[in-house]
């Protein structure tokens, strides 16, 4: 008797760690059942479509909704996860898991060397003819189109229009000379002329530093150069003059900048506490969430004087990708669904006034911008623009150049140091 | 077997078992992934990692100042710290023994941020360093409220010690208060008759009949502030210039922000045989200085 009862405790014990994992079984023949359902009826497709801004998750989810109307048998699970680095863990996670989704995001092409193996071709879809061409350009791997840009972003310095008008400031400075004088005024009309937000690394790490390698003749060589070491930050006269517009945000700055991030920045900024904050069309609406009738614009990073200074930083923020590892029937879905996304009047519809997008695609009205975002596309319709290049950087470097700018900022080591900081993480980091 | 024998086995298997295997299928499975990872390289995407024997803990050694920069700051965290938390949580659990009307509310105000968890509290006090202590050095005039705070190395130190010892202190003394009042009483008054000092009850009585108490809240404390990760990771994300990155937040940058997979593992592989040689060093000199009374 007594070998029985431990038999059946031993059975009690191996049925309850099985419960663990009869669920999950459970819910695999449950998915194969209703796939087989589905294929009696009309043959249902099933996509996961991942992305990671949280306030557009809602807006995403009528988007599919629209979609299904024209495409019933196409069934969209939208999966928001937003926060920093952190949706790219759980990405990984539902990867290594067997779970990737059909549709994902990638920011760059950093980012698709990562993914390069799960992403598929989407060479030859309709969209591609009426993109920007620019915008194209950074998932374009010899010769084939691998990610979909949806939007552009462009940053500056976002400047609050009551204010420069009060301190009696009627020319928008677009050298580094007009932006000191502009600082001078509004600092003589008592205001704080900049909010650094120097603490956080990307404002530093990736958008500042940008706009050194942006203004390069050609960035792309410069960072070609990088990598084989014929070109350095030490040597090169963008970096240097660099220093002059951190040293101009220091002094006209916020007292302690590294004790202020981007959302200090957004707090300060939107409250009128500071004139300009280096920022980009992302923080237009939590901006304008605080204050709803305040008047901005976007201003030109300038480095010097040189008329070529009066460019915006435009780029693409991130691009969608198909998984290559999807059935045909779910590429196909997958691709469709994106091509609706900006290639319809409603998808159209969608990333103008719902998403609030410049969209990255000619034929396109850009309706409901607000003040940043108008003067990003009056930017760009006069090609006054330069690229986003941090996408290139290699793994890591952001994160040391906001620490050689944060020691900088906090007179622990000269300018010179900076550049050879960067210079020895350029090579650690890129290998 | 005897009937009683196999009732035994019976009985650790039903109540051992289903801890045993969880354990075994979170912590240790996991662990051995991560001594297997720690000889490859791999990005934590790609479907092969490449074995490359012990080239990452080669790599280790090789002069990561970002390492060697957390790795100090770790060891000067865990020292003030642990120093800190404990002869503070010891003093209140003193005061809170003696007979003082409010020794329960006290209890219990000094034990709550115990159970708030380390994310939230971190940004709960990155709050309080930005905006509320610069309100109150407005209205105190008090220098040490108007200091740049999280924004300097020092301050983003002293800041996370003070939120460290803020939300651990209250745990530490609830051990040291069950160790005091289980000191028996015949022993105070016996000294208290033999014309004792109050410093000589607590060094030559109080403190040597809770050193068992002292081995197990520095052995925690140790192991809270070594692997602190949570909290400064909210507080100040490392900053700035990486000065606050702690050696569990430099493995999870490695690993998951510079997708060194290989190298994040090796790297914690060899602080757990760091940690793991600190805690037993630990118990075992103050096991050695445990007293019977």
């Amino acid at each position: 008797m007594s070998v029985r009862q431990l038999a059946i405790t031993v059975v009690v014990l191996f049925a309850a760690a099985g419960l663990v994992f009869a669920g999950g079984q459970q819910e695999a023949e449950e998915a194969e059942a209703s796939q087989e359902e589905a294929e009696e009826e009309q043959q249902t497709v099933e996509l996961n479509f991942f992305q990671f801004k949280p306030y557009l998750d809602e807006a995403y989810g009528d988007l599919v909704e629209e979609f299904r109307e024209e495409n019933p048998n196409v069934e969209i699970n939208v999966q928001t996860y937003g926060g920093g680095q952190q949706w790219q863990d759980i990405l990984r996670g539902r990867f290594a898991s067997g779970a990737g989704p059909e549709i994902f995001p990638v920011e760059g092409p950093a980012q698709y060397e990562q993914w390069s193996e799960y992403i598929a071709d989407l060479s030859g879809e309709p969209w591609i003819d009426t993109a920007v061409p620019f915008a194209l350009e950074a998932l374009n791997v010899d010769g084939k189109q691998m990610g979909m840009p949806v939007n552009l972003e462009g940053y500056g310095y976002i400047y609050n229009k009551e204010i420069f008008e009060e301190a009696g400031i009627s020319e928008r400075p677009t050298t580094l000379s007009e932006l000191t004088e502009a600082a001078e005024q509004l600092d003589e009309a008592g205001y704080t002329p900049f909010g650094t937000g120097y603490a956080t690394w990307w404002v530093t790490g990736l958008h500042l530093m940008n706009v050194a390698f942006a203004h390069q003749d050609d960035p792309l060589a410069f960072i070609e150069g990088l990598n084989d070491g014929s070109e350095s930050f030490s040597d090169n006269e963008l970096f240097a003059d660099l220093q002059d517009l951190v040293d101009l945000t220091v002094e006209y700055g916020e007292e302690d900048p590294l004790t202020t991030d981007h959302e200090e920045q957004v707090q300060m900024f939107a409250n009128g506490e500071v004139a300009m904050i280096q920022q980009g069309v992302w923080k237009e609406v939590p901006i304008m969430e605080v204050d709803e009738d305040i008047e901005i614009g976007l201003l030109p990073p300038a480095l010097n004087d040189s008329a070529g200074m009066d460019r915006i930083p435009v780029g693409v923020p991130f691009y969608f990708v198909v998984n290559k590892e999807a059935s045909e029937q779910k590429q196909e879905a997958a691709k469709s669904f994106l091509n609706f996304m900006v290639n319809t009047d409603v998808g159209q519809r969608y990333a103008t006034e719902e998403f609030g997008f410049i969209p990255a695609y000619q034929d396109v009205e850009p309706r409901g911008l607000g003040g940043v975002g108008k003067d990003i596309l009056e930017y760009a319709g006069e090609d006054k623009t330069v690229p986003w290049v941090f996408g290139r950087f290699p793994e890591g470097f952001a994160d040391d150049a906001s620490d050689a700018i944060q020691q900088y900022v906090t007179d622990r080591i000269s300018w010179s140091e900076v550049l050879e900081q960067l210079d020895q993480s350029w090579e650690r980091r890129a290998e | 077997m005897t009937r009683r024998q196999l009732r035994n086995v019976r009985e650790d298997v039903l109540f051992i078992g289903p801890g045993v295997f969880f354990f075994g299928l979170i912590v240790f499975l996991s662990f051995l992934m991560g001594i297997y990872y720690s000889f490859t390289e791999w990005n934590g995407i790609d479907r092969e990692a490449v074995w490359v024997g012990l080239e990452k803990y080669f790599t280790v050694f090789s002069g990561d100042s970002q390492a060697v920069q957390s790795a100090i700051f770790t060891v000067q965290f865990t020292l003030v710290s642990v120093v800190i938390s404990n002869v503070l949580a010891f003093g209140l659990a003193l005061a809170l023994t003696m007979a003082l009307k409010t020794a329960n509310v006290m209890r219990t105000v000094i034990f709550l941020p115990n159970v708030i968890g380390g994310i939230i509290l971190g940004f709960v006090w990155r709050f309080v360093f930005a905006n509320s202590f610069g309100a109150i050095g407005d209205l105190t005039g008090l220098e040490l409220f108007n200091l740049p705070w999280l924004g300097t190395p020092e301050t983003g130190f002293w800041g996370s010690v003070i939120v460290f010892v803020w939300q651990r202190t209250g745990y530490l003394m609830v051990i040291y208060i069950a160790a005091i009042v289980t000191i028996n009483e015949d022993l105070i008054e016996a000294a208290h008759i033999d014309g004792a000092s109050s410093l000589t009850m607590l060094f030559r009585i109080i403190i040597p009949l809770t050193v068992p108490a002292i081995t197990v809240c520095v052995f925690l404390a140790l192991s809270w502030t070594t692997k602190m990760f949570d909290v400064i990771f909210a507080l100040t994300g490392g900053g700035p210039f990486g000065s606050t990155e702690t050696f569990a937040m430099n493995i999870y940058f490695e690993a998951f922000r510079y997708n060194n997979y290989g190298l994040g593992s090796a790297k914690a592989i060899l602080f757990f045989i760091v940690v793991g040689v600190i805690s037993t060093t630990q118990v075992l000199v103050t096991k050695r200085w445990e007293v019977e009374s």
